[in-house]
Order: C-alpha cells, then structure tokens, then sequence
C-alpha cells in the first residue's frame, strides 16, 4: 500500500558506507591517489620538459588578467565561469600546477566510476578493462592534465552523474544534493556544462519515470531541484554582471565564443552532428551501455540519449571547444549505465567495446591538443 | 494554618483502625483480583483479560483495570486498602492545612506517593499513600516527619490533590523560580547581566562615534559585516544540512529495532501536554493519545491545566479521558508561560521517559516505543530525543506551505546534521523525548526563557549531556494566519537571543566546557539565526538601492567591491536556503510544495518583521509570553497512523 505523502521516506536500513567502495573514507582516498598517480607522474615529467597545454595557458593568463593593478570589480564580473581563474589564481606554479591538480582529479573520476561498476556487481576483470579502456586513452590523458576548466567541470558531472542516480533510484536526497550543486560547480567552471545540466533536466523523467510513476509534479520537482542550484549560480552571476557591467550575457556565451555559427545555422548543426557520430564512434561503451539498458530499464535507456543530444547541442552552439571532452564523457555516462550484475553475452560485449573502444581512441586520437601531448610524449 | 479540633476529630474518626503490627504479606495480582471479583467491581471474565494482559506487558493489574476502564480509582485503592488493612481515605474530602509541611519536598513525595494530610491530638500525623503501607514505609516516612504516624490508603490522584493543594506556593515557586535560585548563571531572568551590559554600551557608542566621524566607511564597513555575517549563518546552516543529508541513510532506530522492544520492556512513560485556552482542540487531542502503541497502563498522560482556565479544563471534562489522563492544575503565577506548567507537571511525572506534546500534536503511533529503542541504543549519556515535527494541514494557504518548508529541512536535515556532528541540539516546541531523572538533574525548564526547549537544549550541552534526534514524526497544525505567526516567530527569535545572551555569559568557560567546536555552532546556530533575520531589511535594501542607482553612483559610499560582496552574500544566502527548502519538502515527498520554495525570500521577510519585534520585546518585555493562537485550521488532521 502506497504511504501518504507527507510520512517519513521508506526506510533506508543501509548505512551509506555499505555501498561506498572501499568502505572507509582513507581507502577510498588512497584508491583516488593510486588510480591518480600515472596521471599526476605525467603532468609533472610534462612540467619538467616545459610543455604546456594551450587551455591551462590561457586558464592562468585570464587569471592573471584579475590580478592586474587597476583591475576593477567590472572585470572580476565578466571572468565568467569564474571557479577556473579563481583556482589559477590560489594554485602557484602555472600550468604545470594545474595539470597536476587534473591529475588528481582523474583518480576521482576513475575511482567514482569503479565504485559504481562495484555497486552494480559487475566482475572484477571486466571493472578494470573498462576503466582501463577509458583512463588508458590518450584523450583522457590530455585532458586530465591539459584541459584543467573542462576537466573539473566534467568531474562535477560525473559526480552530478553519480549523484543523480542514487537520488533517483534509491531515493536518497543527499544524491540530490550531489547532483545539483555538483551541477551548479561544473558550470561555473565551464559554460558548456549549462548544456549538461539541460540534457541532465532532459533525462530526469525518462531515468525517473519507474520511480515517480503516476507522479508528474514529482517529476517536475525532481528536475527543478536538480537544476535549481545551476539556474541560482548562472541568475545571481547574471545579476552581478548586469549590475556592474551593463551586459547580462557577455561573460556567460560570447566570451567563450559560443553562438558565432560561422557555418551558418544548418552547415553548423550538420557538423555538430556529424561530429558527435565521431565521438560516439571512439567511446562504444555508451552505446553499449545504453542497449543493455533497454531491456531492464527501456525509459532510463532513453534518458541517454540527452546526452548525445547535449552534445550536439554545445558543438552547435560553439559552447565546446576541447579536443575529446565529449569522447570522455560519453564513455563515463556509459560506464554509468552498465546495467546491475550482467550476463555473460554483456559482459563479452562489454569487454570487447572496452578494447575497440581503446584502439578507436589511440587511432582518432592524433587531432588538437592530444595530438600535441603525444608529440611532446614522443609517441 | 493550625488545624481545627474539627478536623482533628474527622481524622481520628477515619483512622480508627489502627495500622497492622506487622505488615501483611505482599499483595500478588491474584489477590487483588480476586478480592475485585468478589467484591462485584469487576467480573471473572474482566479479571482474565487483565490478567492476561498482565502476562504479556507485565504492568500490575491495578493498572491494567484502571486504563481500560474496567474498574474506577476509589473502587480499586478501597479494595487495596481492605487488603492492605488500613482505612481508605477520600483527600479531597479532608481539610488541609500546611502549617508544619513547609520542609518537606513536594517533588519527592509525589516520587514517594504520601502525603500528611492532618494530624491527631496525640500528635501522630495522618498520612495519605496510595503504595503498600508495610512497616518499612511507615518508618521512613516517620523518620522523615520525626513523628509518629497513621497511614490510610487513598489513589494516586488523591496524593497528588493533596500535594498540589498542601504545597501549593512552593510548587509555584520551584517551578517559577527553582532554576534561577539552584543555578542563576543558566536562567534567562536576568536579560543581560552587568558585563554584557557594558559590552553592549562600549559596541553602541563605538558606533555611533564612528558613524559621525566617518559615516561613509562606517556604512561601508557594517553593510560588508552584516553581509558576511549573513552568509556564514546560512552558510552553517547548509553545511549542517549536507552532513545530515549525508546521514539520512542512518536510521536511528529502525522498524525492526522498534518493534524489538516488547510490551513487557517497556518502562512507564510520562506525556506532559501544557494546555492554556485550548478547548477547541483537546477532543482531537484524547484521539491522537488514543492511537499510540503504547500499553495504555503504562502511559501516564498529564494534562496541564492553568488554573484561571476554566473553559479548558471543562472541555477536558467533557473530552470524558480514560483513567491515565491526569489534570494537573498549574498554580497561577507570573511569570505565566509553557516552561513554568512543564515545571509543575515534572514535580508528578512517575514515568522513567517524559515527553512533551502540544495539544493539537498527533505524533507518530509507535513513537513512544522508538524513543525507549533510541534511548537504550544511545546509552545514558543520551539524555533527550527529538522527533521530528511536520504539519498535517501543510497545503492550506501559502503560509503554512512556506512554514512547512521550513520545517521540513530543519527537522529532516538540520538536526540529523546537527546531532551526526555532535553540535548542540535546540529542542523543537515538542516531542522532546527525556529520561525523567536527567531532566530533573538538569533542573527542568527555564520559566523565563521564551523557547524553553531550545534552551534546554542547549543546557543539556553545556552540561555535557547528549541530545539527539529520533525518526519519528509529529504532526502539528502550521500557523496559518500571519499575525498569528509573526506572534509565535517573534516569541522564538526573542527565546533564541535569551538564550545566546544567557548561554554566552562566560564565553570563555563555555569554551572549556564544551570544546571551540560545540561553542561556535551554538553561537552560529543559536545567535545566528536572529542575526541573519535583522540582517535581512538592511541586505534588501541595498539590492533595492543597487538596482536604482548604478554602482558608480554609490561607490563613495560602498567600494564596488564591498558592495558586489555584500550583494552576492546575499544572492548565494538566499539561493542556499531556497534549495535547502526545497530538499525538505522533496525528502517528505510534498513534492507540489517544492516550486513554493522560491518564496522563500518573501518567508524571510516576514521572520525579520517578527526579528525586530522580538528585539523590542527582549529590551521592553523580556519575559512575555507571545501566546500562539491553535485550532485555526479549517483542515481536518487526516485519521489514523500516518
């Protein structure tokens, strides 16, 4: 029998360090800095031999542009999204500092993906070719230790990923709080997590459909406490800018160089398009991941499809602008929807897409920054 | 008052048999049913039930007829009386007069269950009790009158009768003035003692000197303080929130733990219920009593009545409650508040737990059994249990959905958070779950501060006491009117200042008691939330005057970075506190309260309105009682368990 609205959430008997993995707080933080350390020694052997990435050059000069004598509050308000400058700012020691501290976020990344993998049951073997098939990619190598704005912000997604799910399937809030402020974290370090946090509101229905079943004003609410936090961030900075420079928008799209479509609108969107078929192309696992979705959860399977779409959308609008970031996260998202304990033809699937999934993205993967990293690898 | 020779005679006449030399063998629960049964009082089949009953929760069968009405008071204590071989006496038939009582404690009587109710020409006293007068008892009890005495049977009801009536001014007194006397240092009677006094003046006219010497950067300065200050209060707040949030999968007690405690466990149990002009909705009250799982003689329900409230009291009467509701009449008094009753009604609790339900409270049915779980899982330290509070008529009008909101995140997340990181815990307005003994040590409830429970709290902390919270509901009625609420809002800012003022008088002892940690969330928790409601007129203000004049044309008052500081402060507070809100409601799943959140910032508006009344108040009326007017709610409180 359904319980009456207002009564307490059926109880969550689990304690939250059950599905954590590993269960205690300093196991799961070395796991972070073991899955980190190749990531960290190549941003510091890249730091030795002087080779920086064009992102977090520019990341430290539009830092260092805030710090300039005279600099007024005008300027501050215009240093849209403001978390990356603000964190070039505290770091000392240039890009190559803030490779590092990509580096160590890659271990997070990978370690939030295992411990969902572990959740879900998945085998052992299999956790490791797939994350090997993601974290071994050299577009992952770039950029974690390149691509410092855009890697945090696909960080926060990944949390506002993982966050969203337990929120919407087992019903715990804190999951929530993960997703939304999480959300509201990645765009104010990257505009083209705004679009993410579209596709996320985009998918909430679809991945929250069995649950809120017969619900739409829970549906409705879910979304708006998902995306509140990244409207409030984006308003309230809006606000500012408007207040102090006379512009609402100008930090916030046409700084970035978004909405030029310098292929006209049609030509723009064919490419964008067509584009993002190359990204699906070099990370399989989302296509998997969202086909063996269907059958257990076909609405969920659905819900996927957003994030294609968002990234559609932000190669349109001009929003995306790193090499691979798009490849990253659709391998993440797929990771995410691995289905709970799969079979045996799932998980030879699985496991072969991990391995054409690795070669697809060494072969594609000789293109803008990446390309770069391996010169200066020597690969 | 010397007793007349009168009266002197009535008590011989009603002790002519004299006590048994020995005491009689105890009495067992067949003896006194059958003694019931061949009385006629009650029939074979009754006293099977109840011994059956007896079986199983393993209360006395005394008690086991009385709650299910099976027998009355006088018929039961005259059968044990025959038993026990000594005279029954009616006390509220029987003159009283205190004149050499005056050194006995009332508290300890009422424990002890006697009372002298006279004495006799030889100088024996006349005394009252409704245990077993076996010769140990009557020892103890002449050893403590030094006098010889006579013991007669009488109820329960008629000992405390007599000592309400007997020790009526001590009562008053102890509960009035029993905490400032045994421990000052604690009680909110004094506002503000000579040091703040002077600290306050010194903050005043450093001010006032400043604003004329500079008024610009004076200006600049507070507007940057009142910002920040702003932001860190709701910024702790929302921190509390996310550690509780982060717990919610912690059950403090769960389902199966709870029913794990079976009848014959649990111990008596105290409901306190303060009643002042609530005629309207004491029948909703005995329905909502009726509903908890609780074995019924084991509850003992104490409806506390004040004793110019006549219309209460006679729909009480009318409500016609079972035989473990007791009317506890409160002795008028100044100052004439919740805390002073609960004092009174603390003197005659005999239960080991107490709780504290409003009148229109319908708390959770397997409440009482959670809370008795949550108490022997928390250990002794554990001296206070807080459940969660929620209301029934939620979607009424715009007020009460805001006012549900609220709740919802502050019961739901911030105490969860609060109690997860071991920070004081400012009780809610009920359901307060306590061990009897500990609130007794902790001296009750402070009948000059206006939210007594926070306080309490707060004491309990200080005192090194643990408060935690207990996953269970009560459902109350929202305020739905708004001077109504800015009434009830102003009555707890003005509680929540006493209390800091009260609690922050050694700050540096509070400091080495508690540790920095528990000091600065009281301070953030406890101060903060009246300081972020006055600052919100000022931070309104500014964003009113920034959207007219442009930055340039304020910045020789506010720097543009002071004044994009305090604007973003107030933004980010703001959009905390909306989100916060709408979590709450999300988590209670009222999903179509989450979009009202939005209005949060108009809610605020409103506690700052009753922010500065309740400054008024603290200065002008320190110790008035804002009375909250209940029973407005056109909504019917929905039937049955929830």
């Amino acid at each position: 029998m359904a319980s009456p609205p207002y009564s307490l959430p059926p109880v969550l008997t689990e304690r939250w360090s059950a599905v954590r993995w590993p269960a205690t707080a300093g196991r799961r933080t070395l796991t972070r800095l073991a899955l980190s350390a190749p990531y960290v020694v190549l941003a510091v052997w890249l730091q030795a031999r002087g080779v920086h990435s064009l992102p977090n050059a520019q990341l430290e000069r539009v830092a260092g542009s805030l710090s300039r004598p005279g600099a007024t509050v005008g300027a501050v308000t215009r240093a849209f999204p403001p978390l990356g400058p603000a964190i070039a700012r505290l770091l000392p020691g240039g890009p190559g500092t803030l490779g590092i501290v990509g580096a160590l976020g890659a271990g997070a990344v990978l370690h939030l993906c295992w411990e969902r993998l572990v959740r879900a049951s998945v085998p052992r073997w299999l956790i490791v070719l797939l994350l090997a098939g993601v974290g071994g990619s050299p577009i992952f190598w770039y950029n974690a230790t390149g691509n410092l704005v855009g890697f945090v912000g696909l960080i926060a997604f990944v949390v506002a990923a993982a966050g969203l799910l337990d929120f919407l399937y087992l019903g715990r809030t804190t999951g929530g709080y993960a997703a939304g402020l999480s959300m509201a974290f990645a765009v104010l370090c990257d505009p083209a997590a705004l679009v993410y946090a579209l596709s996320m509101a985009i998918a909430i229905p679809f991945l929250g459909w069995e649950r809120f079943r017969g619900e739409p004003i829970a549906i409705l609410s879910a979304v708006a406490v998902v995306v509140f936090p990244t409207v409030a961030a984006v308003t309230a900075w809006a606000f500012l800018e408007w207040r102090f420079t006379g512009t609402v928008n100008h930090s916030l799209l046409f700084a970035s160089g978004a909405f030029g479509f310098p292929a006209g609108l049609a030509g723009g969107l064919r490419a964008a398009a067509s584009h993002v078929g190359w990204e699906l192309t070099c990370a399989p696992v989302f296509a998997v991941g969202a086909v063996s979705l269907l059958p257990r959860r076909p609405m969920a399977a659905v819900g996927l499809l957003a994030v294609p779409l968002d990234l559609v959308l932000t190669a349109w609008f001009g929003l995306h602008a790193q090499t691979g970031q798009g490849i990253v996260l659709l391998s993440i998202v797929g990771l995410m929807a691995v289905p709970s304990r799969p079979n045996r033809i799932i998980a030879a699937v699985l496991a072969v897409e991990a391995v054409a999934g690795a070669v697809c993205t060494v072969a594609l993967s000789d293109v803008g920054g990446t390309a770069h990293l391996l010169r200066a690898m020597g690969l | 008052m010397p007793q007349s020779r009168g009266q002197e005679a009535a008590l011989d006449r009603t002790a002519a048999a004299a006590l048994p030399t020995r005491a009689g063998a105890p009495l067992t629960a067949d003896r006194i049913g059958e003694a019931l049964v061949t009385s006629g009082r009650i029939s074979r089949t009754q006293l099977d039930w109840a011994l059956g009953v007896q079986r199983r929760t393993g209360s006395r069968l005394g008690a086991i007829l009385l709650a299910a009405g099976l027998v009355s008071r006088p018929d039961l204590y005259q059968t044990l009386a025959e038993q026990w071989g000594v005279p029954y006496v009616d006390v509220t038939k029987v003159p009283l007069g205190m004149s050499t009582w005056e050194h006995l404690d009332p508290a300890r009587l009422a424990r002890e269950l006697w009372v002298p109710i006279g004495r006799r020409r030889d100088g024996t006293v006349v005394v009252a009790t409704s245990q077993q007068p076996t010769a140990e008892r009557r020892a103890e009890i002449e050893e403590e009158l030094q006098r010889p005495v006579v013991l007669m049977a009488t109820t329960d009801w008629d000992v405390d009768y007599g000592l309400r009536n007997l020790f009526r001014d001590q009562l008053l007194d102890a509960a009035s003035h029993g905490l400032w006397r045994n421990d000052k240092e604690h009680s909110a009677r004094t506002v503000v003692t000579k040091r703040q006094g002077a600290v306050l003046l010194a903050c005043l006219l450093a001010l006032i000197g400043s604003a004329i010497a500079a008024p610009g950067p004076t200006v600049a300065v507070c507007s940057a303080i009142i910002a920040c200050g702003f932001l860190v209060s709701v910024g702790f707040k929302f921190v509390v929130c996310l550690v509780g949030a982060y717990h919610e999968t912690f059950v403090q007690v769960t389902d199966e733990e709870a029913a794990a405690v079976g009848d014959a466990e649990l111990p008596m149990y105290t409901i306190l219920v303060p009643c002042y002009r609530e005629a309207n909705v004491v029948p909703n009250l005995m329905a909502n009593l009726a509903a908890l799982d609780y074995p019924p003689e084991k509850l003992e329900v104490l409806l506390l009545l004040e004793e110019d409230d006549e219309e209460t009291r006679a729909a009480a009467t009318a409500a016609r409650p079972p035989a473990t509701v007791t009317f506890v009449t409160v002795p008028r008094g100044q100052p004439q508040t919740k805390p002073k009753a609960c004092n009174v009604g603390l003197v005659f609790a005999r239960g080991e737990y107490l709780v504290i339900y409003d009148a229109e409270d319908q708390p959770d049915p397997d409440q009482l059994r959670r809370s008795v779980a949550a108490f022997r899982k928390g250990g002794p330290s554990l001296v206070c249990v807080q459940a969660a509070l929620n209301y029934f008529n939620a979607e009424e009008n715009a007020l009460t959905r805001l006012f549900t909101l609220e709740y919802s995140f502050w019961f739901d997340y911030m105490l969860t958070g609060l109690s997860a990181m071991r920070l004081p815990i400012p009780l809610g307005g009920t359901s307060n779950h306590f061990r009897t003994d500990e609130l007794r040590l902790l001296g009750g409830w402070d009948p000059f501060n206006v939210t007594e429970d926070a306080d309490l709290g707060i004491r309990a902390a200080a005192l090194n006491r643990r408060v935690g919270v207990v996953n269970s509901t009560t459902f109350e009625e929202a305020n739905n009117a708004y001077r109504n609420f800015v009434r009830q809002r102003s009555r707890w800012i003005k509680g929540y200042l006493q209390t800091t003022l009260v609690h922050l008088r050694h700050p540096v002892e509070l400091v080495r008691s508690v540790g920095w940690r528990q000091a600065i969330g009281f301070a953030l928790l406890i101060g903060g939330t009246p300081i972020s409601f006055l600052a919100m007129p000022p931070l309104y203000l500014l964003l009113a005057v920034s959207l007219l004049l442009p930055p340039s044309a304020m910045a020789s008052v506010y720097p543009g970075w002071v004044l994009w500081t305090s604007l973003a402060n107030f933004l980010l507070g703001n959009a905390l506190m909306v989100y916060v809100s709408m979590m709450g409601v999300f988590k209670r799943r009222r999903h179509r309260l989450v979009l009202w959140a939005l209005l949060n910032p108009l809610y605020w508006l409103l506690h700052a309105v009753a922010a500065y009344k309740a400054l008024g108040q603290l200065v002008f009326r320190p110790h008035y009682w804002e009375k909250t007017d209940h029973g407005l709610t056109s909504v019917q409180p929905p039937a049955g368990p929830h």
